[in-house]
């Protein structure tokens, strides 16, 4: 399956959600949305390219979509006492309503038919004062401004944290595979001996089952707890 | 309703009907009523009136908008990206909307088109003592654009404009189908809460 998504504008994920599901001409069910998740997840990618700003935004849908498609496929897993299937696609059909009402009203903004109002006298703007409170003195200005870049730093950090963990994921799937490829065959524990950390040791294992998921590797483990041997395929 | 309508006439600006009402020595809920019927009557008038949830201004009618705009230059535009769109459409059907609310139903983080929106002068922000948070509404500069007198002269208004909580809605939703059909209120009211 290919798809096509118009990429001149930045499009929310439920836009995005919406357009896989129209080209395949699916209505919105739990099961059609299931079945776009592996696309939406492979559209993460160009997400992240264009806009990695949004990234979480995208992120949050991705999951809802996996919890949904788990149930799918694994729907005698489910309990009880387990949340009820996420409510995406009622969700989707709310947003849509408005998605095709916001395209009727851009219609009418495109024909030009405004209601115009009087001109307010530009001469009353000509006035223009600068009245600061009283007892203001340069060191306030200095303070504010002051706070005003201490709050932009934190917006400006945040991002660029998440956007790091989710490139060094990827970044350990390419390597690791090329190592894989050389050696044709490793044990886990070779891959992890420098690992101190205890995060790269999560982050190669999810590296491992990502690979084996898109059939580039095959493990083998003869018993519990010993090691994993990792075989290029 | 004269003195409304001088009033508006001499200011030539947004007014509000609290306003409204201290000058006529009316009370808010009579100001509106009294601009509903004069909004109603305009029928083949030059003037028409915009009216938002809180505020009046008086307007040629979009029908004539190719001849006035011979007369006056008018440098306003309707150019706004999709996504700014389809944020102020959803606060027009739903305002007065808090952000959480306008965030769920778009699934996606609305700060920055917000605040885009208010400085462009089409979204006003008002602190709602009773909620005790920020809700949002449209500036009848935007109504203007549009063409409309009104919100409720928007398309299919009456069904997309519910009081009823988002969440509440997502919640108990079980039956699939029309997702606003399912959700009639008991009441069958459609004013937003105050």
């Amino acid at each position: 399956m290919s798809y096509e998504i118009k990429l001149a504008q930045y499009q929310g994920p439920l836009d995005v959600l919406l357009q896989f599901i129209e080209q395949e001409q699916l209505s919105i069910t739990d099961i059609a949305l299931a079945q776009i998740t592996d696309s939406f997840i492979v559209y993460l990618d160009t997400v992240e390219e264009l806009f990695p700003e949004e990234l979480a935004d995208f992120l949050v849908i991705a999951t809802r979509l996996l919890y949904l498609k788990s149930r799918e496929l694994l729907p005698y897993l489910i309990t009880e006492d387990d949340e009820p299937a996420t409510n995406l696609a009622e969700h989707l059909k709310m947003y849509k309503e408005f998605r095709d009402a916001s395209s009727v009203l851009e219609d009418r903004l495109a024909h030009g038919q405004y209601a115009c109002v009087r001109p307010v006298s530009l001469a009353r703007l000509d006035t223009v004062e600068f009245n600061p409170p009283a007892g203001i003195a340069t060191h306030h200005l200095y303070e504010l401004y002051e706070g005003v870049l201490a709050r932009l730093d934190t917006v400006i950090k945040i991002p660029q944290a998440a956007i790091r963990k989710a490139i060094t994921l990827k970044e350990k799937i390419a390597t690791l595979y090329s190592v894989l490829q050389q050696h044709k065959q490793l044990q886990f524990s070779d891959l992890i001996q420098d690992n101190k950390d205890r995060m790269n040791v999560v982050i190669t294992f999810l590296a491992i089952l990502e690979l084996m998921k898109q059939n580039n590797v095959t493990v083998q483990q003869p018993k519990q707890y010993s090691d994993i041997l990792i075989v290029c395929n | 309703m004269p003195q409304l309508e001088a009033i508006l006439f001499v200011l030539a600006k947004p007014v509000s009907f609290s306003k409204l009402a201290k000058w006529t020595n009316t009370s808010i809920p009579e100001v509106e009523e009294s601009l509903k019927q004069y909004a109603a009557m305009t029928g083949e008038r030059g003037i028409n009136i915009t009216l938002t949830n809180s505020e009046a201004q008086l307007t040629t009618a979009p029908a004539v908008h190719d001849i006035v705009s011979q007369v006056v230059k008018d440098e306003r535009t309707g150019d706004l990206t999709k996504p700014s769109l389809e944020t102020l459409s959803i606060i027009a059907y739903r305002s007065p909307i808090a952000k959480t609310e306008l965030e769920a139903i778009r699934g996606v983080n609305c700060s920055l088109i917000i605040r885009n929106l208010l400085i462009r002068g089409l979204v006003t922000e008002t602190f709602d003592k009773l909620k005790g948070i920020e809700v949002y509404d449209i500036t009848p500069e935007y109504l203007q654009l549009l063409g409309v007198q009104t919100v409720q002269d928007l398309p299919e208004y009456e069904r997309l404009h519910r009081d009823i909580q988002l969440g509440e809605r997502l919640a108990f939703l079980d039956k699939p189908g029309d997702f606003f059909t399912n959700n009639i209120t008991n009441d069958g009211s459609d004013t937003p809460t105050e």
